[in-house]
């Protein structure tokens, strides 16, 4: 059914000319450094359609499902971003990017050349620059004494619509700030697409704690593309969990800018049915003595498939880098699938990189034990799925959000 | 009470016959010790008895309760009252020693929603306390790194909680210290009462000083081939299982 729903291929009407002359139309109060972005983002857009097919950044992936090609039409995404938790703070800036564009669009506009992760997601890269009618701005200064958080929903839209959502983190020198960003759907018929674009800029000497939780419904569509730009010292601790959504396609991007910058990427996929995940991460290390480490972890029940792959880049100026990628993947029925690329390039000398990747399917001994238990057996394979990606959930530096979470994984075993 | 009956069983693994019209009755209130030598088929009689999926049960019963265990899920053995002590307790990563024994405990509960944690926790520190089982191991994961003697305490402590009717003690003296096996021992006495029968499978003539038991029986090639009071045990320390095999032989 779902297969079924996905090829119906249509031309979603923002692929036309005239959708977009007459979206640059509606958007003529925007200050002109953005107006010359969403053009050049669409003569992109329309430059690089015929993709290759033998994109290695693409391979394993059933590319038809991450397309554009079953959205009618633009969400008007008003809604889509909420800010839901806030600790008071008066140095600091938060709000959506609506906002900010019509009361400080010189806030944004030092960002316009900023680009993606560049991971393969070209298309939904240039979609998003050139549409994007929702996201979120936050700017966190550097008083230490202000260890702001923030909690903010991405709504996916009605089936057959998609949302595109741009956000911009800025946390100023020794700045330190948490983030949780939920994507989640309204109701079972929420099954459009919602695209996000993120750029974090991480000044000297902050702290991002940045935790993302995909729990969108079944049938809908998630691109994720994210960018963080890590300067002297500061340190980033990403942890993402999906769960939702049918298909998925997420790319991460590090870039270690400058000495002793350190970033930590950790997430976990629970998918079921027909999911598909298809991550993408790259750690790029510019400059001496920074550490990278990625830890990815996938539970798959059914016919669900996830694909990892992750590159640690090391430049020739990068010495004395360490940097860790490991994925690990269990697989709970035969039908499910896992494919995974590790993998390396290093063009400096004194480096400590290690990366590994392993499949497995449940222990039949470890289930007899717990089955041996009077547990039953979907009881007994939550928990040891749950078990497997504890590891990620317990970087969630939160109580209450790791039983959260951990609830949406049980939830998937019922 | 809780009696096991088992009746003509036989188990093969991998096509190849380890029980043999196996026979066996333990009533409750006692306690009965198996010993025999490495591949007499005592750990099979156990792993057969929670319905291993490794094993294959080609004929004859076992009841608990005049409920047979034979055809039953793994689960529904546990929950029908039957516990299995491993002789190697598997090591399960991220998994809390106290998620699992409270998702076995609302495993058995009608409404899993009435569990009590507050009652939870305070049963379980009292047991480990009993045990001898730091209070921090509740949140480490099952078995993960344990040492040997703190794997069987763990698997007391599990069977303390689960409160069954009926125990299987598979070689639970393996790997224990002098004083780990005091602390086994006297968590599996404070268990013995008129309602509840143990099997105690072991090796060695020790476990049973400390876990006396009422009945010893001797297993051969996948059959009982002599019973007796725990004198027996003592015997076959003093004198090894070539004597049986020679008794078997003349």
């Amino acid at each position: 059914m779902i297969q079924e729903k996905v090829q119906t291929k249509i031309t979603p009407d923002f692929f036309s000319e005239d959708y977009f002359e007459k979206f640059a139309s509606n958007h003529s109060w925007e200050p002109g450094w953005l107006a010359d972005l969403r053009k050049e983002s669409w003569e992109r857009l329309r430059e690089d359609q015929d993709f290759s097919l033998k994109d290695e950044r693409w391979r394993f992936s059933p590319k038809s499902r991450l397309g554009y090609s079953h959205f009618e039409s633009i969400s008007d995404s008003s809604h889509s971003v909420k800010f839901n938790q806030a600790s008071e703070s008066s140095e600091n800036i938060w709000d959506t990017v609506d906002n900010i564009l019509l009361d400080n669009p010189d806030l944004i506009s030092d960002f316009a050349e900023i680009s993606g992760p560049n991971l393969g997601a070209t298309e939904s890269f240039h979609l998003t620059n050139t549409y994007f009618n929702n996201g979120f701005f936050i700017k966190v200064s550097g008083n230490p004494s202000q260890k702001l958080q923030l909690s903010i929903d991405h709504t996916c839209p009605q089936e057959g619509l998609v949302s595109f959502h741009k956000n911009y983190v800025v946390l100023d020198d020794f700045a330190e700030v948490t983030l949780i960003e939920n994507f989640i759907s309204e109701n079972d018929t929420s099954q459009g697409g919602l695209s996000n674009l993120t750029h974090f800029k991480i000044g000297k000497g902050a702290k991002l704690n940045r935790i993302l939780i995909q729990n969108m419904a079944d049938g809908s569509s998630f691109h994720n593309l994210e960018n963080f730009d890590l300067h002297a010292n500061s340190t980033v601790v990403n942890v993402e969990c999906f769960l939702g959504a049918n298909q998925s396609r997420i790319e991460t991007k590090g870039n270690l800018l400058q000495s002793g910058a350190n970033f930590e990427n950790f997430s976990f996929v629970s998918g079921r049915k027909e999911q598909l995940f298809d991550q993408r991460t790259e750690q790029h290390h510019l400059a001496p003595h920074c550490s990278s480490n990625l830890l990815s972890k996938n539970v798959l029940q059914e016919e669900a498939k996830s694909i990892f792959a992750g590159l640690i880049k090391v430049d020739s100026e990068a010495q004395e880098t360490n940097a860790l990628q490991t994925n690990r993947n269990l697989l709970l029925s035969k039908e499910a699938e896992a494919d995974s690329l590790p993998g390396l390039e290093i063009l400096a000398n004194d480096v400590r990189c290690t990366h590994g990747a392993t499949t497995s399917r449940l222990d039949q001994e470890e289930l007899f034990y717990l089955l041996s238990r009077g547990i039953e057996k979907k009881s007994a394979e939550s928990l040891i799925s749950l078990g497997f990606i504890e590891e990620i959930i317990g970087k969630v530096q939160d109580e209450d959000l790791t039983q959260t979470i951990r609830d949406l994984v049980c939830n998937h075993f019922k | 009470m809780s009696t096991l009956k088992v009746h003509n069983l036989s188990v093969n693994i991998e096509d190849k016959t380890i029980l043999n019209e196996f026979s066996l009755e333990v009533p409750a209130g006692e306690v009965h010790a198996i010993m025999g030598p490495n591949g007499s088929g005592k750990s099979t009689l156990s792993k057969a008895l929670a319905a291993h999926p490794s094993y294959d049960v080609l004929g004859g019963t076992a009841e608990l309760d005049g409920c047979n265990l034979i055809g039953m899920e793994p689960d529904e053995i546990s929950r029908a009252g039957l516990f299995l002590a491993f002789q190697y307790p598997i090591e399960v990563p991220g998994v809390t020693i106290a998620n699992f024994i409270r998702a076995a405990i609302q495993a058995r509960m009608e409404d899993s929603k009435s569990f009590k944690a507050v009652d939870y926790y305070k049963e379980l520190y009292q047991k480990m306390d009993d045990l001898g089982i730091d209070r921090k191991f509740t949140s480490r994961s099952l078995n993960d790194g344990f040492s040997g003697g703190e794997k069987k305490r763990c698997e007391i402590l599990q069977m303390a909680m689960l409160d069954p009717k009926f125990c299987i003690l598979d070689e639970t003296d393996s790997g224990l210290d002098i004083d780990a096996l005091r602390v086994v021992s006297a968590g599996v006495n404070s268990m013995r009462s008129a309602e509840r029968g143990f099997l105690v499978i072991t090796h060695y003539q020790r476990l049973l000083d400390y876990i006396v038991p009422d009945k010893v029986h001797v297993m051969w090639e996948g059959k009982i081939v002599r019973s007796g009071d725990k004198e027996l045990a003592t015997e076959l320390e003093s004198k090894g299982y070539d004597w049986i095999k020679e008794e078997l032989a003349a």
